[in-house]
């Protein structure tokens, strides 16, 4: 499903503001009247930026040169080496150590942000944009907000014209790229069908092809689009070139979490090992409120039954307890014993009982259910005498 | 300590302290003994409670309303004599056979059933819940959602079941943190953990064959399981290797849960301390007796509290009062005599010894009580009151007009509510007994479950250890930070942001957070799911609270799944979306 419109009708800021507060991931063709600009987007952030006209390495090779993390002459000797060895060239400016990786995903930060800048200067043009599930985007790379990139726009504007525009000037030999023939511009239509259901290798896996310089032919997996070339494979393979090894242990904790939250919930608030006298006196507090509930569902049954019950069940079917009252808060059953005047508790682990878990409860020092506690003597008549406080 | 394992070990005690009692004070014969029904009690006490039980037994054999609302009556009158106002076991009893009846399919006797138990004891939870219960019986839900909902409103009306409830709260809240927390670390395990793994792995493939790297690998990370209490060290060492990926929100959220995780045991063994106190018979019966509930082992609960504290002058405070309440004036008198001995200052004491003597006739000993009273406290209006009166009985009308004006002086709208009431209270008595249950609180709970000097320090040492967890593991953080950035050409970035496929972010609550590095926004998507899941675990993984008629868990249940389908609901329209 893809928006499309022109920018005479919907200004580029709101466009990108859309997209930004629906978190989308897709990308963005913009078909100016002199370059086709294609916007990547994960969650709403940007990830990547290709225009026609400009390939990734020679923006790139303009920053890392102006800003002086390499020399001209350091990119030409790359240029050469990657020509012979094949490969990516942003991974071989890494590995033969001419730029650190940060420096260089920096780099290509700077690079997006002045395209982001150059578009949004676009007044005329047809976008597009497709929905998709995953961005292609150069490992590492550190989203850029889109409210970060309409602050930037809104600064410059904002600002006196600089003395000498555009970026740093770079005093040296453009870097020795070989130039690729002109293609015809494609429309977006043709570039999206290129790009849709296509995922980038990672870095964990084969090296993505982030703008591989010079069309070599493209191998088998591989695609070679007008804004960039990826090497591409289907989702399962991707799939397998993360370690599946710490999904499965995520998986792991959050089961055992489960299941100590069902066993043993007092473990996750006293969890340390020096802890277990702690942990012993939380269970016999929780019991204890238990055998107080039992108890006084036990003594409504003999209020109105005149004796105990026979079993805690009949309890639960008067609704006086909850089902998991059978059994105690450490998950135990509970052995029931009942006589004529009192009953006893014993949660049984086991099979065994517990030591000093078991409790007893009977009518005596209850005035409503025992005859014998109030014997009142035949000669006391008077009346209690009462004031009122 | 069970109840009755308690009971059965004072009544030595109670033997002793009874002995003692009666040496003191030679109460009369028909006075029974403490060791008997907990606290002494004269015949007509006695009396009327033995008409209590059987009023009761009248009420249960009534099969109509009249019947049943007279019978209620008479069995409040009982109880007013005594100065109660509640009989909550006779309210529970009323609402089981309310429930009973509508089982039977008896719903007229069930609703003047439930009549019964709330006139007995108004606005107890468990009567709405029961009333629920009938009307579902009678196929009207939305009047048994109706009485649910009240129910659940009338929670705080009930001192021993709200406080239970709110300790509940404290531990699933807590519970539900550190489980959030646990859950937190495995969703950055499962999103960063593919970097963590193959930085290890290369790290000892360097030296050694890929699959003993990977094995060495796996070991490493699993090895807390096999410590004490593995549960808890895993995640907390995942956590610490986890800390160079993360963003800075996302520390933030580890040292909190790092924090949680020491401070946790510090707040649940002070809570079980004092819910242990709360949920002793003694503290029942101060409870109780604070808002004139009358329950069968009322008294047998208050000879308890004498054995457990005999010395405290609060306890025997409180002791008169609950005599004085039940018009056993003598009783309370000895009791208010050993308080003054103790507690020479005690003007409540002394004033309600000094309203005895006014009652017995003996008006010279009322004056001296109360001019002792104004004396030590001059701003007292009660003092000044019962003085007027004592000196009105004695002939001494000019005194008397004296001290009333004063009195008025000191506070008139009150005195003007006891000269109205004088028709049926001729003096001023006070309740500051009863008033002292928050220190006789504190008490018990310095009394409770009192260990050795040796334990109590060990304890100490256990409860620092606890706390120094998170310590310790911040500065094993920083250390391994540093160590890091020391292998590093330039600071690592904090995460490398690597998206998942649509289903893996929707069904994975946190994990779209995670790959972008929101640490908050992680923690609080995994928190709502997951308190969702453990709302049916409410007082389940606490304590038991003692309804007299069970709720049962249906609400939460139903709450938890219409939150949980409602939620993900959400997030599988918010992430499967294709349209802008």
């Amino acid at each position: 499903m893809a928006v499309e419109g022109t920018l005479e009708l919907f200004r580029l800021p709101e466009i990108l503001q859309l997209i930004s507060q629906q978190r989308k991931t897709g990308i963005l063709t913009v078909q100016g009247q002199q370059d086709i600009i294609a916007v990547s987007f994960s969650n709403g952030q940007i990830v990547a930026v290709d225009a026609i006209s400009q390939t990734v390495e020679e923006g790139l090779a303009q920053i890392l040169v102006g800003e002086g993390l390499m020399s001209s002459a350091e990119f030409a000797r790359a240029s050469a080496e990657h020509q012979a060895a094949g490969g990516r060239l942003l991974d071989l400016l890494v590995e033969r150590g001419y730029v650190a990786r940060p420096d260089l995903l920096q780099a290509l930060r700077i690079q997006t942000s002045r395209q982001l800048q150059q578009l949004l200067r676009w007044e005329k043009g047809e976008f597009k944009f497709y929905s998709s599930d995953e961005a292609s985007y150069e490992d590492g790379f550190i989203p850029i907000p889109v409210e970060e990139v309409l602050f930037q726009a809104g600064a410059k504007a904002a600002a006196p014209a600089p003395p000498a525009p555009g970026p740093r000037p770079v005093a040296v030999p453009p870097p020795a790229i070989q130039e690729a023939p002109v293609a015809p511009l494609p429309s977006p239509d043709e570039t999206m069908s290129r790009r849709q259901g296509l995922k980038v290798v990672r870095r964990e896996g084969t090296p993505p092809a982030l703008g591989a310089v010079r069309p070599a032919p493209p191998a088998e997996g591989e695609l070679a689009g007008p804004f960039r070339k990826m090497k591409v494979e289907a989702p399962p393979v991707e799939a397998g070139a993360r370690p599946v090894a710490p999904k499965l242990f995520a998986a792991g904790l959050a089961a055992l979490l489960a299941f100590a939250l069902f066993t043993r919930p007092e473990a996750l608030v006293l969890p340390f090992p020096w802890q277990e006298a702690e942990r012993s006196a939380l269970a016999q507090d929780q019991r204890e409120s238990l055998y107080l509930k039992i108890d006084r569902a036990a003594k409504t049954y003999f209020l109105l039954e005149g004796r105990f019950p026979a079993s805690l069940e009949q309890l639960r079917q008067m609704g006086l307890l909850d089902g998991s009252d059978l059994q105690d808060p450490q998950g135990n059953s509970l052995r029931y014993a009942a006589s004529d005047e009192s009953y006893t508790l014993q949660p049984l682990q086991g099979g065994q009982p517990i030591p000093g878990a078991d409790a007893g409860e009977a009518i005596s020092g209850n005035f409503l259910l025992d005859p014998e506690f109030l014997t009142v003597p035949r000669e006391s008549t008077a009346q209690p005498l009462v004031l009122l406080d | 300590m069970s109840r009755r394992a308690a009971r059965t070990a004072c009544v030595a005690a109670l033997a002793a302290f009874a002995t003692l009692a009666s040496a003191l004070s030679a109460q009369p014969a028909s006075v029974s003994s403490a060791q008997v029904t907990g606290v002494e009690m004269t015949a007509p006490v006695r009396r009327a409670l033995r008409q209590l039980e059987e009023q009761w037994l009248q009420w249960v054999v009534q099969t109509n309303r009249q019947g049943s609302e007279r019978v209620v009556e008479d069995l409040l009158a009982t109880a007013r004599q005594i100065g109660m106002t509640r009989l909550p076991d006779l309210s529970v009893g009323a609402l089981a056979r309310a429930v009973q009846a509508a089982r039977q399919g008896d719903f007229e006797r069930a609703r003047w059933s439930l009549d019964a138990a709330e006139k007995l004891d108004p606005g107890r939870a468990e009567t709405a819940f029961a009333e629920a219960t009938v009307d579902r019986l009678q196929g009207s839900y939305a009047g048994a959602a109706a009485a649910q909902i009240r129910g659940y409103a009338r929670l705080f009306g009930l001192p021993l079941e709200s406080y239970l409830w709110l300790q509940n709260l404290l531990v699933w809240g807590l519970s539900l943190l550190l489980l959030t927390g646990g859950l937190f670390i495995a969703v950055q395990m499962a999103v960063k953990g593919s970097l963590l793994w193959n930085d290890m792995v290369s790290l000892f493939a360097r030296r050694l064959p890929r699959p003993v790297a990977v094995a060495l690998t796996v070991v490493l990370l699993l090895w807390p399981l096999a410590l004490p209490s593995g549960i808890l060290w895993l995640p907390l060492f995942w956590s610490l290797l986890l800390w160079g990926y993360s963003s800075a929100s996302e520390r933030a959220v580890l040292v909190v849960l790092w924090l949680l995780v020491g401070v946790a045991p510090v707040l649940i063994s002070g809570q079980s301390r004092r819910v242990a106190v709360t949920l002793s018979p003694p503290v029942q019966a101060m409870e109780s007796l604070r808002q004139h509930r009358l329950y069968g082992g009322l008294f047998t609960d208050l000879g308890l509290l004498r054995s457990v504290l005999p010395d405290r002058p609060a306890v025997r405070h409180l002791l008169a009062d609950v005599h004085r309440s039940l018009g056993q004036w003598d009783l309370a008198q000895n009791l208010y005599r050993q308080v003054l001995q103790e507690e020479p200052e005690n003007t409540h004491a002394e004033m309600n010894l000094g309203a005895f003597a006014f009652l017995k006739g003996d008006f010279g000993s009322a004056i001296q009580h109360f001019q002792k009273v104004a004396t030590t406290d001059p701003a007292n209006a009660s003092a000044q009151f019962n003085l007027s009166q004592a000196y009105s009985e004695s002939y001494l009308f000019n005194e008397s007009r004296r001290a009333l004006a004063q009195a008025r002086e000191i506070d008139d709208s009150r005195v003007d509510v006891w000269v109205r009431n004088l028709g049926q209270q001729r003096v001023v008595t006070n309740s500051q007994g009863l008033a002292r249950i928050p220190e006789i609180r504190r008490d018990l709970l310095a009394s409770f479950r009192t260990s050795g000097e040796a334990t109590a320090r060990l304890e100490q040492f256990r409860r620092w250890l606890s706390l120094s967890v998170p310590v310790i593991l911040l500065l094993l953080a920083v250390a391994l930070h540093l160590a890091r950035r020391s292998f590093r050409d330039s600071e690592a970035e904090p995460y490398r942001y690597q998206p998942r496929s649509r289903w893996w972010r929707a069904l994975l609550p946190g994990a779209p957070s995670a790959e972008v590095g929101e640490g908050g926004k992680a923690f609080l998507a995994l928190l709502l799911p997951t308190a969702l899941l453990m709302l049916p675990m409410f007082g389940r993984i606490g304590y038991r609270i003692p309804w007299g008629y069970d709720p049962g868990n249906f609400a939460a249940w139903i709450v938890a799944i219409l939150g949980l389908s409602l939620y993900m609901g959400l997030r599988l329209r918010r992430e499967l979306s294709d349209e802008v």
